[in-house]
């Protein structure tokens, strides 16, 4: 039942996530004023660059911010209560070194631009399903999970620096631009793509959550309330790991995003995945974007890749929480 | 009537013979007890009839067809199931963790106000939880948690209940308590109970018959006054007791000998 308190708890959100929208959309390398802000956004006619940044950069921009932070975010929260593990999330399962992975071995071979989203979409599904196949094997274990995605990035990882030491500098660099996430990059096409996936995923994600809940009391009792934990847990694994394949091919690596959201949303909504999913989806839009503002505006006329910004506050965030608390506490 | 008719199972855990032929059936309304030494099958019993493992021979029948035939909703709609262990790592609500005992019924595409909330209401002012209701499971002690575990299986309102020594890290108090309630709902909804339990004086108090395994088999099963005699209890227990009659209830009370007395 969504009682009022509940409801007025999901309004605000989307109207946080709409003046985020807004904020990200006024500032950038040229401020734009409110008032020129509403004469662009309501004359699509007019023709001159303002409003084709406005049009075409930064709301694309802003879009894909909200598709990533809000995918990234649903997915860590589905996975931490897959694993019963408050540090699963898509990275730390490993993922982006497999989509890393993907990229190296794109630009070696000399594909680019429309290719590279499609490489890291493929190497992060295949290192997710090195971690799905292995960790059903050791029955889901929730700290045998991290271990392998530990394992897996390693493994990967490695991989990557022998491309890196075998490779020209240039493509070196290339690597290690795309490797820092950033969401500038996107064409039209990877955010269409993005936006069908991650909106796919997400909302699987919150028709499944009933059966999420009841999978966080273990096997056998889902079992005992009619939930196939086999099944289940494949339908939401393969749901979960499209949405991050999406988010990495088309932005890159954004950190901590997946973790520190769904902890952040525990705290104010609680642990019920129902409202958990879409709280964490809206939250980790509303902080990608900020994100994004400010590593557009921080070292003016030049930009950050927004990973850096995420990968600084997350950081730092999850290790005031790791300190704070029990790390096994939700 | 019966509810449920096992028989002759044989159950294999990596080609180790866990249970051996098992035959027994459970009366509608009853509560059937299951005593035996730890290792004795009784937990994988449990798990075959919820069908969690496959017996190699034999078959279970609920209601009269067999358990294979029932999908997961319709089964987990007859038999709830309390397992020896819940780890609740995640933090629900008291009403949020009752709530998805009406998983079966309702499920997926949420819950009704009419039927499944009103059940749930029911079941918190049926068992006096109305002032935890609002609570962190994780922050009740372990005799209200498991109150709220058990509370959930009677809101999945099913006809059999398979109790897996639901009273092991209970005190005196809380174990009376628990299986007080179950009693009431025993008498009052006509709920059948398969309960595991490890405390003799307990099965005989609240059980209406009792099977006691031993080494995957059943060793014996009838009535109380049929089971707990001195002789099959050193038979299966392997240790020395006195059963008296407990001058309250006129059921047999096992008193260990604890001492070695010379």
């Amino acid at each position: 039942m969504l009682n009022f308190k509940k409801k007025y708890y999901f309004i605000i959100l989307v109207i946080l996530l709409l003046v985020s929208f807004y904020v990200g959309l006024l500032l950038g390398s040229s401020n734009l004023s409110i008032k020129e802000s509403f004469y662009y956004l309501f004359n699509s006619s007019s023709d001159d660059i303002t409003a084709d940044i406005i049009w075409k950069i930064r709301i694309p921009r802003l879009i894909l911010g909200i598709l990533v932070g809000s995918g990234l975010a649903a997915c860590g929260a589905a996975f931490q209560g897959l694993f019963r593990n408050p540090l699963a999330e898509p990275y730390t399962l490993g993922i982006s070194s497999g989509a890393s992975l993907g990229v190296s071995i794109s630009v070696i071979l000399g594909f680019s631009g429309v290719f590279i989203p499609f490489y890291a979409f493929i190497g992060s599904f295949i290192s997710v399903f090195f971690v799905y196949t292995l960790a059903s094997r050791k029955n889901f274990l929730n700290s045998t999970v991290i271990l392998l995605g530990v394992i897996i990035s390693f493994l990967f990882s490695s991989i990557v620096y022998l491309i890196f030491s075998l490779a020209k500098p240039q493509e070196v660099h290339n690597i290690i631009m795309w490797l820092m996430g950033d969401l500038s990059s996107a064409n039209n096409l990877t955010i269409i793509i993005t936006a069908i996936l991650v909106i796919l995923g997400i909302f699987t994600l919150i028709f499944f959550s009933e059966d999420l809940n009841i999978l966080t009391l273990g096997d056998e009792k889902a079992f005992s309330l009619g939930v196939n934990p086999e099944r289940t847990k494949r339908i939401l694994f393969i749901a979960s790991s499209f949405i991050t394949g999406s988010c990495v091919a088309a932005s890159g690596i954004i950190g901590f995003v997946g973790i520190i959201i769904p902890h952040i949303s525990r705290k104010l909504i609680g642990v019920n995945h129902r409202y958990l999913i879409p709280s964490s989806a809206l939250i980790g839009a509303i902080f990608l974007v900020l994100s994004d503002t400010i590593a557009r505006i921080i070292i003016k006329p030049m930009e950050l890749p927004v990973g850096v910004i995420t990968g600084i506050i997350g950081g730092v965030f999850f290790l005031s929480l790791l300190l704070k608390t029990d790390s096994r506490d939700f | 009537m019966d509810i449920l008719n096992v028989n002759n199972i044989s159950v294999k855990i990596n080609e180790l013979k866990i249970l051996d032929n098992i035959s027994f059936n459970v009366k509608k309304g009853e509560i059937l007890g299951i005593i035996g030494p730890n290792g004795s099958g009784k937990t994988t019993l449990f798990k075959t009839i919820s069908r969690i493992l496959k017996p190699e021979t034999g078959n279970i029948f609920l209601y009269n067809k067999n358990i294979t035939s029932y999908s997961e909703k319709e089964l987990s709609k007859l038999i709830s199931v309390i397992p020896q262990m819940i780890n609740v790592q995640f933090p629900f609500t008291v009403e949020e963790f009752i709530l998805m005992g009406r998983f079966p019924h309702s499920g997926r595409y949420g819950y009704s106000i009419d039927t499944d909330y009103e059940i749930v209401n029911n079941v918190i002012k049926n068992n006096g939880m109305d002032s935890i209701r609002h609570r962190r499971i994780n922050e009740l002690s372990g005799g209200e948690k498991q109150r709220v575990i058990i509370a959930q299986g009677f809101a999945q309102q099913t006809n059999l209940m398979l109790l897996d020594e639901p009273t092991s890290h209970l005190d005196i108090y809380y174990q009376v308590q628990l299986l007080n309630l179950l009693d009431k709902y025993n008498k009052e909804c006509e709920l059948t109970i398969l309960i595991i339990l490890h405390d003799l004086n307990l099965a005989a108090s609240y059980c209406d018959r009792l099977i006691m395994m031993k080494e995957g088999k059943i060793f014996t099963q009838g009535t109380i006054e049929e089971v707990l005699t001195y002789q099959n209890i050193e038979a299966v227990y392997n240790t020395p007791v006195i059963v008296k009659e407990n001058p309250i209830i006129h059921k047999p009370h096992v008193i260990l000998v604890t001492k070695n007395l010379k």
